[in-house]
This record gives C-alpha cells, structure tokens and sequence, in this order.
C-alpha cells in the first residue's frame, strides 16, 4: 500500500515520526518516490511564497501615479483619448461613402482680388468649399505655441447640417475631437501651433481640409 | 474576494481593488526588482512602471486565474529592458546574457536560479488563488502569513480543532502540488518547453 500524501509530507518535515515500514516503501516505491520529489518541490515554494512588501512610501508614491490614471488626469491620458477619436475618425472614414477634400477659397492674410486687401488681425479668417459645404474656419493669434480654432459648416444647399457631425482635429502627435452643434459651430481650444488636419463628419460624407500654421 | 471578481474589479478600474492590488502584487514586482539587482534609488520608479503597466493592459489578461505569473512576467520583461537599456548606455561587452555582465562572475547565474524560483512562487500564488476557500485560508495563515502562523494560532482563527490541522492541510498540500504541476506543464514556453527565467539560465550555460 502506497503512503498517504501526509507520511510522505511527515518523511520531509519529521521524518524519525515516519514508521519504518512507511520509510522503506517510500524508498522503494518510484510512485512514492515521485510523489515525495514533488512534496519536497511544493513545500520548497511555499517555504519562498511569502515576499516581503514593498515599502510604505513606494506604494503611497505609486498610489499617488495610479489614482491620476484612474482618474484620467494625466497628460498621458489626453493623448490617448484624442488617439483614440482620431483612430474611431480613421476607421469611420474608411467606411464612409464620400470622402471629399475641401478647397481653401478665402484666406484674410491674403488679399482677395477685387474685395480688400490683406489684413494682419486677428482671428484670421479661412473660407472653404466642397460642391456641398463651405466652412468658415477662425484662428486665434496664436499665444504660448497654441491657438484657438473655431468653425462653422454651412451647406450651400438645404437649411442645415446633418444631426450627429463631429470634428477631428490632427496636428501630429497631438489629435483632438470636438462636437458640431445643430448650426454646424465647432471649437478647438489650445491646438499646438502647427499645420493642422481637420476631418469633419457629416452624416455619410467626410470632408478633409488643411489649416495653415497660425504662426505664418 | 474571488480572484475572478478581483480581476473585473481591475479591469472595471475600482480604487480599492488596484489599490489592495499595488499592496499585495506589488510584492511580485519588488521582488522581481530587488533579485534583478536594482538599487534602491531605480527601484522606485521601476516599481511605479509595472504597476501603470498593469493598469494600462489589465484588459489583456485572459486567465484571471493566471494574475500572478501574469504581473510576474511584465516585471520580468520591464525589468529586464532596463537592464539592456543600461547595458547599451555602458557599452558592455557583447555576449553577456539578459542581465548583463560577465558570465563568469556568477552572480547572473544566482539571479536566473531565483528569478525561476520566484516565477514558481508566482504560480503558486495563482495556485493557491484557485483552492477552494478552506484550503486557500488555511494554507495562507500557516506560509503567507506575516509572521508565519503556529498550528495553535491557526486552528484558532480557522475555528478548526487542532488535531484537523494537519490533515487537512496535506490535503490542500497535495491539491496544491497537483494543480502547480498542471498549471507549469501548460504554461512552458511551446518553442523551449521551458520556463522563461529557465530558458534564459539554460541558455547561458551553452
């Protein structure tokens, strides 16, 4: 009869409680043998299985950095939201039935044949068109390398945009995502000062246009 | 709490149970830091890195049942990174193994033996996680339990007569020692059959 898994344990810890019989089976018996090769392996990783903690100002300190992830305040955090509108943007475009790219028309730093002259204030005004939209779009002086953008999308046919339209805003490593209100509006705040793409979603049509840097 | 439940905690990003999550896994990370060969100094950040770690891929953690080896092998691979990143920063000789430095001295081979022992502890822990209640009580006062619980003490807490003690715990003893082995023949590398730590000892011997 093999030992039972307590004899075995008992021939590790105590072995001179271990009749003898029990001790030369155990010797003898390869399943025995085996089993008391793994007890002696299993009573080595429980002997090891207590690991010290780590020190109370570690984890306060790491407790600190969590909660601001759990929290989603960090900078970290922002690029990976606007990552992931930019990415939701991407994949939506790839879907979308009409890709169009809008034609800039107006610009109010460059003078525009027959109507004014250039002008330097600010907001600088941008104009484009599709064969169904013109955009207005507006630029803030740029201030500390960002600047303000705002929008509006107005269709040259019918009396207003489609419900639901969002605007991406991608200026490289920095992306952004901004509603369009029920008259077309939107707004970005704090945009990097750089060239900028901007995807505007509306309904199954997403028109593509490129905004100059603000800085010149 | 059921490992099971604690992971959904997790995932669900639950203040108390990441928070209990640093205390207690974070115990893996520190030890895989400390064997690792880390000074005080970089430990602390290397620390902070495995568990934003953990909470940024918390999502992709299949088993639940496997949290342990899981944060196991995110410390590993963090830790070991860095120490290649220092490596290059030194400008080492080539041909040292993954924790740097000449393969005579001996003290790479020490850490490879105790990084595979605490990767085992890592399974046991998820061994353990998986007993049943009783077992997993039981167990945890009598080897986890800082100090380590008497027979006397134990039996007292577990309201269990003392003379059931032992017993029962060769019972959840060998329940144990049956799931690690299942668990450690289905988790070897399917390339090497061998564990990572393992491997990479192996590897420097050749």
């Amino acid at each position: 009869m093999h030992a039972t898994y307590r004899e075995i344990l008992d021939c590790i810890e105590s072995p001179e409680s271990v009749p003898r019989g029990v001790r030369s089976h155990v010797e003898t018996c390869s399943r025995c043998a085996e089993r008391l090769a793994e007890a002696r392996e299993v009573l080595g990783d429980f002997g090891q299985a207590r690991l010290p903690s780590p020190p109370t100002d570690r984890i306060a300190r790491t407790w600190e950095r969590l909660e601001a992830l759990l929290a989603g305040n960090t900078e970290e955090d922002a690029r990976r939201r606007a990552g992931e509108s930019l990415r939701a943007a991407l994949r939506w475009s790839a879907e979308a039935t009409r890709q169009v790219a809008a034609v800039l028309t107006g610009d109010s730093l460059v003078p525009a044949a027959g109507l004014r002259g250039p002008s330097q204030a600010a907001p600088r005004m941008l104009r484009y068109e599709t064969d169904s939209y013109r955009i207005a779009v507006a630029l803030s002086a740029p201030a500390a390398k960002t600047y303000d953008l705002r929008g509006q999308v107005s269709p040259l046919r019918g009396a207003s945009v489609p419900a639901g339209g969002w605007v991406a805003a991608d200026a490289g490593e920095d992306a952004s995502e901004a509603p369009l209100t029920e008259f077309g509006e939107f707004q970005f705040r704090r945009l990097p000062a750089r060239e900028t793409d901007l995807l505007i979603a509306l309904d199954d049509e997403l028109i593509q246009l490129r905004v100059p840097n603000p800085s010149g | 709490m059921e490992r099971s439940e604690f992971v959904n905690a997790l995932a669900k990003r639950d203040p108390t149970a990441w928070r209990n999550f640093v205390e207690e896994y974070g115990r893996i990370a520190e030890a895989v830091a400390a064997r690792l060969g880390f000074q005080e100094a970089d430990r602390d950040d290397l620390f902070q890195e495995i568990c934003l770690t953990a909470m940024r891929t918390i999502g992709t953690l299949q088993d639940p049942k496997r949290l342990a080896s899981w944060v196991y092998t995110i410390a590993y691979r963090i830790g070991i990174d860095r120490l290649r990143g220092r490596r290059r920063e030194l400008s080492l000789a080539e041909g040292d193994g993954l924790l740097g430095g000449p393969a005579t001295n001996g003290v790479q081979e020490d850490a490879l033996q105790v990084l595979v022992r605490l990767e085992r502890v890592a399974a046991l822990w998820d061994v353990l996680a998986g007993l049943d209640d009783r077992c997993r009580r039981l167990l945890t006062a009598l080897y986890l339990s800082e100090p380590r619980m008497s027979y006397e003490a134990t039996a007292q807490q577990e309201d269990m007569p003392i003379g059931s003690i032992g017993p029962t715990r060769a019972r959840c003893l060998e329940k144990a020692a049956r799931d690690l082995k299942k668990l450690s023949s289905r988790h070897r590398d399917p390339s090497t059959g061998r564990s990572r730590a393992t491997g990479a000892a192996q590897e420097r011997r050749m």
